[in-house]
């Protein structure tokens, strides 16, 4: 059983900015939302 | 506080830098105004028509094969560490703007048998994937990763799918590498065993369109069973695509449903005593998949123009999102180690396997009864 707990590499340090995955997520939503107005507008 | 987070940022700009340099010198520079620079894949597709056009070694395979050879030759750079950890923000923004790819318009195209053909194959294989994958104690990001790739349509489907059931690099890598093995035996054997049995033109299209798992290799193995003419084009290709086609589409709604598989099956091996509570599901449920859905309804509804042919805007979210594939995929196979995949043995490849085996047996079947 442990050994599927084993953390991998990435998801040590997929936290390097964000606390939980959640906020990560959140993120990705916003960021994308941000380059997908700045196109509309700029195109 | 605001300072620390401040200088965490900062931290992350040398790694960025790397992924990026990489992303471009896999890509090309042509999207940033520099035509000059074609790319590796540029390169590999006007050299090698069989790694470039066949088996479709694209930029995705490319920046994840560069990443696994610094991770395990020299290592990632101390500078480059923090940059390189946030990868997955850039798959999980890729994955929202692919939703731009999809419109619930075509699925009204396409024909009722196709749809009824590929919807059963597509969520049987990602069914017995994961089972089977449970069975063999394979992680279930892992066999998630892999239902993915044998369900829809390979590489594209396995990176759309991967940050929704948290997939690990080593995921990834074992997935692509399961599905394009035993998509080539399928490219070489299809043909002859098609030709064994008599198959006429559309049966093989359908059969090839169900049955083998990347794009590239049923457009070869249609036209290896029946080339064409100029006045008379491969039927058996003609078929194969609409078949293929179908499946593509289907993604959004493929990601949907393996992220909630995912997350009942987490919830059903962590808290078996105490029952699965809506918050709990919820709490695990990816939050970007919406995101990635809000996407395809927007594009669906007109909110950034016409889809055929495709408006400015969305050929710059399509242009995007495979700069931040590039980026956040190089990222992930800067994280790939050898010791990580020899843990994983050899499971993958046998449940990739057996599932790919059981979908082209079961559509053989199913087309052999249906079209004539």
């Amino acid at each position: 059983m442990q050994k599927g707990k084993a953390v991998p590499d990435n998801e040590k340090g997929k936290l390097s900015l964000f606390t939980n995955e959640r906020h990560e997520d959140m993120a990705a939503i916003i960021g994308a939302a941000f380059f997908m107005l700045l196109i509309i507008i700029v195109v | 506080m605001t300072d620390s987070y401040a200088s965490k940022c900062w931290k992350v700009i040398p790694g960025l830098l790397l992924m990026f340099f990489i992303a471009a010198l896999s890509m090309g520079t042509k999207d940033l105004g520099l035509p000059q620079w074609i790319g590796l894949e540029g390169i590999l597709k006007e050299n090698s028509d069989f790694l470039g056009k066949v088996l479709k070694i694209n930029y995705v395979i490319l920046v994840i094969i560069i990443g696994m050879i610094i991770r395990n030759t020299i290592g990632i750079p101390s500078w480059a560490l923090d940059g390189v950890k946030t990868s997955r923000l850039f798959i999980k923004m890729g994955v929202i703007l692919l939703g731009t790819l999809y419109s619930l318009a075509e699925l009204a195209t396409l024909g009722a048998t196709s749809v009824v053909l590929i919807l059963a194959f597509v969520f049987g294989t990602i069914i017995f994937t994961m089972w089977f994958g449970k069975r063999l104690s394979m992680p279930t990001s892992s066999a998630a990763c892999l239902a993915a790739g044998v369900g829809v349509c390979g590489v594209s489907a396995i990176v759309a799918v991967a940050p929704a059931v948290r997939g690990k690099g080593e995921d990834i890598a074992y997935s692509i590498a399961t599905i394009l093995s035993f998509g080539l035996v399928c490219m070489f054997t299809f043909p002859f065993l098609g030709h064994l049995m008599g198959l006429s033109s559309e049966q093989f299209g359908a059969w090839a369109g169900t049955g083998i798992l990347n794009s590239g290799q049923v457009l070869a193995a249609a036209l290896a069973f029946d080339p064409g003419t100029v006045d008379n084009p491969s039927v058996s290709l003609k078929v194969g695509e609409v078949f293929n086609l179908t499946r593509v589409v289907f993604l959004p709604l493929v990601v949907m449903v393996i992220a909630l598989l995912y997350t009942r099956m987490c919830n059903e091996s962590e808290n078996q005593e105490s029952a699965a509570t809506t918050g709990s599901f919820m709490s695990k449920f990816p939050l970007f998949v919406l995101g990635f859905l809000a996407t395809v309804m927007l594009t669906s509804f007109g909110a950034f123009g016409p889809t055929e042919p495709a408006s400015d805007e969305l050929k710059m979210f399509r242009l995007l999102y495979g700069w931040f594939f590039a980026i956040g995929l190089t990222g992930l196979g800067l994280q790939i180690s050898f010791a990580e995949m020899k843990k994983a043995g050899g499971k993958p490849l046998i449940v990739g396997s057996a599932a790919g085996l059981l979908k082209a047996v079961g559509s053989l079947i199913v087309v052999l009864l249906l079209i004539d």
